[in-house]
């Protein structure tokens, strides 16, 4: 059901009206022709089909392609992306600090009341 | 049926349960799709209005396959607050649909918790006050034009209408509302990390907490490889939540030192009987008997763990799923996941 929000998001230049109600009718009318025409019509596709199993995957330990080898773990390639991530984590910490600094301070003022 | 996108936007969506890959784009039905902002009762009304008679059709006489009738049972899947929103107005204290318990004690609803009891009541198997169906059927009757008056919703006492002020949509089993996994996982991982949080600020002091929260992310963001998502309200979308519960160790190692030992291997329990439910929750396949039971009990220990070991944590609604209304639904459907 989420994934049909995210179809939506990504697919939304395609079913523009002059109204809302009309995006959505043009959404759910092309809908229904895809379904009836294949399954497959449904879903973006998101990549090339590989030719033979392990084409593109890394073989061996010291391959590029591999996970570790990539960014994070590993030594970072873009210092925007980083600081990027750094900030939302801050952000994020800030939210939950600031509800859980509510809640203790809450109990603990019903404690010392008590 | 689900808001959510931008512009947001509620999509009705059809899918047959027990098929391979049930959650697959592919092997759903978008029936419909409507500009909304807010779960409001007029909206979800109005949106369910053209399909309402079509579903109860759907119900009542089933569907013919290969040249057999066979019957029909709508399953109701979305936010709890949608439910909600369906049929219960702002002056509610027993507002779940599935269950009847009030939020929290209180000196106000003293005479109506007696009764029913409350959501911190977590030390039953079952609930004692499930919802009934009958009940929403005799509501739709007394929210219908053509009701007597001293019938109408209006006239219902509280322990009559039992906060439901609005005639229902929808009148299935409520036993029939299926949990969505994705939203207790979601709630449920931010708990859990804000519990973390929550210990340092009350065994040490406020900044001690705000270091720590810091720490935190970047544990979360180095060690385990995830980042809030800003499209997804800033918090972990549901894989990341997965990775968090996989790697619950390096979550609980970062409290080491700052919090008693006690609450230290409390909050390593509850990160692996949450880790254990998720699993068996996000299943999309028959579970055996052996291991409803055992969510059964992980349930059960989990939420008595939160509440016993941490007095300040409410029982708040997705706990309520998680500890009544998940194992029920496991035990008489087999799957959570579908």
């Amino acid at each position: 059901m989420k994934s049909w929000n995210g179809f939506l998001n990504q697919n939304a230049a395609k079913y523009t009206a002059v109204t809302k109600v009309g995006s959505c009718a043009i959404l759910v009318r092309a809908m229904a022709v895809a379904r009836e025409a294949s399954g497959s019509n449904l879903v973006r596709p998101t990549g090339r089909k590989l030719e033979r199993e392990g084409t593109l995957r890394a073989q061996k330990s010291g391959d590029k392609r591999k996970r570790e080898k990539k960014t994070r773990s590993g030594k970072p390639q873009c210092v925007a992306i980083v600081e990027k991530a750094i900030t939302e984590g801050r952000q994020w910490a800030e939210a939950v600090l600031q509800a859980g600094d509510r809640t203790a301070g809450t109990f603990l003022a019903r404690v010392a009341s008590q | 049926m689900d808001k959510g996108g931008s512009p947001s936007s509620v999509k009705i969506v059809l899918g047959a349960i027990k098929q391979h890959l049930p959650q697959k784009l592919g092997n759903t039905i978008l029936v419909a799709v409507c500009p909304a902002t807010k779960d409001k009762y007029e909206e979800v009304s109005q949106m369910l209005g053209t399909h309402l008679e079509q579903d109860r059709q759907l119900v009542r006489e089933g569907v013919v396959v290969d040249g057999v009738r066979r019957a029909v049972r709508l399953f109701l899947s979305g936010d709890y607050a949608m439910h909600d929103a369906r049929a219960q107005g702002a002056e509610c204290h027993n507002a779940r649909l599935n269950c009847l318990s009030t939020s929290s004690p209180s000196a106000a609803n003293a005479a109506l918790d007696s009764v029913v009891g409350t959501l911190h009541d977590v030390d039953t198997l079952r609930p004692s006050h499930p919802r009934m169906a009958a009940h929403l059927v005799r509501m739709v009757a007394a929210g219908a034009p053509a009701a007597e008056p001293g019938q109408r919703i209006a006239d219902l006492s509280q322990v009559d209408h039992l906060s439901i002020v609005r005639p229902p949509l929808f009148t299935i089993d409520p036993r029939q509302i299926v949990p969505l996994p994705l939203h207790l996982l979601l709630g449920i991982t931010l708990r859990l990390l804000r519990l973390a949080v929550e210990f340092v600020i009350s065994c040490r002091r406020g900044t001690d907490g705000k270091v720590f929260a810091y720490s935190l992310a970047e544990t979360l963001r180095c060690a385990v490889r995830v980042s809030p998502a800003p499209y997804h309200g800033g918090v972990f979308i549901g894989r990341d939540c997965r990775t968090i519960a996989a790697a619950s160790d390096v979550v609980c190692r970062t409290i080491l030192g700052l919090v008693p030992e006690r609450h230290h291997h409390a909050c390593k329990r509850l990160w692996i009987l949450w880790g254990r439910l998720g699993r068996t929750m996000s299943r999309a396949g028959l579970v055996e008997v052996s291991e409803v039971r055992q969510f059964r009990a992980n349930a059960r220990d989990f939420v008595q763990l939160m509440k016993r070991g941490f007095p300040w944590v409410s029982v708040s609604p997705n706990l309520r799923v998680v500890l009544h209304h998940d194992p029920e639904f496991l035990e008489r459907f087999g799957s959570i996941g579908l």
